[in-house]
């Protein structure tokens, strides 16, 4: 389908008919300066300069908790999978955010399909919101190469002044805007527009870390004795805040909860976080990362070089959350730019 | 054999025996309700489900040529293993596994072997030394040690008696503290390497047990001159999943369950929150 255009005040009828068929998830404002993912219920006036959500739209895929299995211990354990999903639309999701996603999406499929991520995946409609200006100062997008993104949704829209300028990515979202929304095809003018006004966002979008991306991991790999680790280990307070705001942290935890009657329960997952000190603890009592700098290090090490070299891409997507959550100021460009200005090898 | 329907559903198991081998070690042997043929590589490991306290990964302790029965070497430790640890013959548990790649017995093929075990790492050593044995003449020189506390905490110590008469393997036992019917060896299992006699080019180390013993173990096949590649060590983290994505057993960029749980020195150096 070509590009079109939804006129801004049609936008609400669009979301409202969306609801016939799915759960809308869109962008509300908490409180002063503070978004959240949340479901809508009047869609009148869209939300278009929000800064990232306090957490990350991930969560409607891979939820902070979730059941996996439902059992029964009498009189013969019997258990069954447990996997929900419904029909749901992410509207106004931001390139960053459709980057993690899509990261999400490798994770869980890579070597054993996880149909608690998959199922809800598949019944999910991603309506992005493309960036045209910088949205604060903690983001790193463009560093990271996430500004730009050409897959992982069904449908972007750019503002353009009185309309949104809209991209049909998939055939579910040409299906649902031919379906549920007003709109008008684009125009050359309208295109012309379109491609100006992304053409200026170049630029305005700073590259802050201070070097290509493609180097991180070979630094990252040389730096475990950095002395940025051990200043880390001083001020981190090993809260877990970053990884649980982070939208490419997936690690989990999974615990059994009986029933009042103490015969039948439920296995479910909760996020965890490779901050948080018994993270690595055996049984036997050993911590492989007893110490906050070690564990720190895993983290940045996670995004920056053992994920990215796993998957040949960067696993920040430059949100920013977690220098925005951190208590104690902790700042993930600051940290990398630390590492490669001590370890940067002389190219060769 | 991971489900389908749901990479977290185990398959249903009956303890078919149990055998207490140590105050703090219990022997259980299981049975698929579903699955006729259990197949696994010595070094495998399982994720033992007691529904309503949890999962907890153990490695396989039974020989890979009985495919009736699994059987696990449980040293009680957690929520999950001391609740195994109450288990009796004909009760039901759950399974998901076998998990992780097991030791490369193809390359070990033709080469002289030999086997360090330290305390509960016997437990899938056991597995591997049961195979081994089984198939004598795909092997070159065996040498088994295993070091335990004490006496009172060997494992399968009928079984070392077996080994022991046996004129085709060599093996030598030592407890950290003796008492006073020990008559064998005492000291560090470490302390039995040097006086081998090893051609170390044609020789696999296959090395379990706690994190403390890798380090100096490692000094003494080193000293051997056994290349890094050839000393392959299991090593045990926490895990939830068991299949490479919940992140716990992560250890730099490679995942236990997936890329291991045995690995070579080659590749463990490398690593450095491996040991």
């Amino acid at each position: 389908m070509n590009d079109i255009l939804i006129c801004k005040k049609d936008i609400g009828t669009f979301c409202s008919n969306l609801k016939e068929q799915f759960t809308v998830y869109g962008v509300k404002q908490k409180e002063e300066g503070f978004y959240v993912f949340d479901e809508i219920d009047e869609f009148s006036d869209p939300l278009k300069d929000y800064i990232p959500t306090i957490l990350p739209p991930k969560k409607y895929l891979f939820p902070q908790q979730e059941t996996l299995l439902r059992f029964d211990t009498q009189p013969l354990p019997d258990v069954k999978p447990v996997i929900e999903s419904r029909k749901q639309v992410l509207f106004g999701v931001r390139p960053c955010d459709i980057h993690g996603i899509s990261l999400l999406d490798k994770i869980f499929t890579a070597d054993h399909d996880d149909k608690n991520y998959t199922r809800k995946r598949e019944e999910t409609v991603i309506i992005g919101m493309d960036c045209l200006e910088p949205c604060y100062e903690h983001a790193l997008c463009a560093s990271v190469g996430c500004l730009n993104v050409d897959d992982g949704y069904d449908i972007m829209m750019t503002d353009i002044g009185d309309y949104f300028y809209t991209s049909i990515k998939t055939s579910q979202g040409e299906e649902i805007v031919r379906k549920y929304s007003k709109y008008t095809g684009a125009g050359e003018e309208d295109r012309k527009r379109f491609l100006r006004l992304r053409n200026d966002r170049e630029g305005k979008f700073e590259n802050k870390i201070k070097t290509d991306i493609s180097n991180l991991p070979l630094i990252f790999k040389n730096a475990d004795n950095d002395p940025v680790w051990d200043e880390l280990n001083d001020r981190c307070l090993g809260c877990g805040r970053c990884n649980i705001v982070c939208p490419t942290c997936y690690c989990f935890d999974v615990y059994d909860c009986m029933d009042l009657n103490m015969t039948s329960g439920e296995r479910c997952r909760e996020w965890d976080a490779c901050t948080l000190k018994d993270f690595a603890v055996v049984s036997t009592g050993e911590n492989f990362r007893s110490t906050r700098g070690q564990r720190l290090r895993h983290r940045f090490n996670r995004k920056f070089n053992y994920l990215m070299t796993r998957y040949n891409t960067s696993f920040c997507v430059g949100c920013g959350r977690c220098t925005r959550s951190c208590p104690v100021n902790i700042d993930v460009v600051e940290t990398v730019n630390a590492v490669i200005k001590n370890n940067k090898t002389d190219d060769k | 054999m991971i489900n389908n329907d749901s990479i977290f559903l185990p398959e249903i198991a009956e303890v078919v025996s149990t055998r207490q081998l140590t105050e703090m070690e219990k022997y259980i042997e299981l049975k698929l309700k579903e699955t006729k043929e259990f197949n696994f590589n010595p070094g495998q490991f399982i994720q033992l489900s007691i529904f309503g306290i949890g999962e907890a990964p153990i490695s396989i302790s039974s020989s890979p040529f009985n495919k009736d029965t699994i059987g696990l070497c449980v040293r009680k430790a957690g929520d999950v293993t001391s609740a195994i640890h109450k288990l009796e013959a004909g009760s039901y548990i759950g399974i998901r596994g076998p998990l992780g790649n097991g030791f490369p017995i193809e390359e070990m093929k033709g080469k002289d072997l030999l086997f360090v075990a330290g305390g509960l790492g016997l437990a899938p050593l056991r597995s591997l030394i049961n195979y081994v044995l089984e198939r004598r003449d795909d092997f070159a020189k065996i040498t088994i040690l295993y070091g335990a506390k004490n006496p009172g905490e060997i494992l399968f110590a009928d079984e070392l008696e077996l080994w022991k008469k046996r004129k085709d393997i060599a093996i030598d036992i030592t407890v950290d503290k003796p008492d006073d019917n020990w008559s064998s060896k005492s000291g560090v299992v470490t302390r039995l390497i040097p006086p081998l006699d090893m051609e170390p080019t044609n020789t696999y180390a296959l090395v379990v047990g706690p994190p403390v013993m890798y380090k100096y173990v490692l000094l003494e096949l080193q000293a051997k001159q056994i290349s890094e590649d050839h000393i392959i060590m299991s090593l045990e983290r926490r895990m939830k999943c068991g299949i490479g994505k919940c992140g716990h057993c992560q250890i730099n960029g490679v995942y236990v369950c997936l890329d291991g749980p045995e690995f070579s020195y080659h590749t463990l150096k490398f690593l450095s929150e491996a040991i």
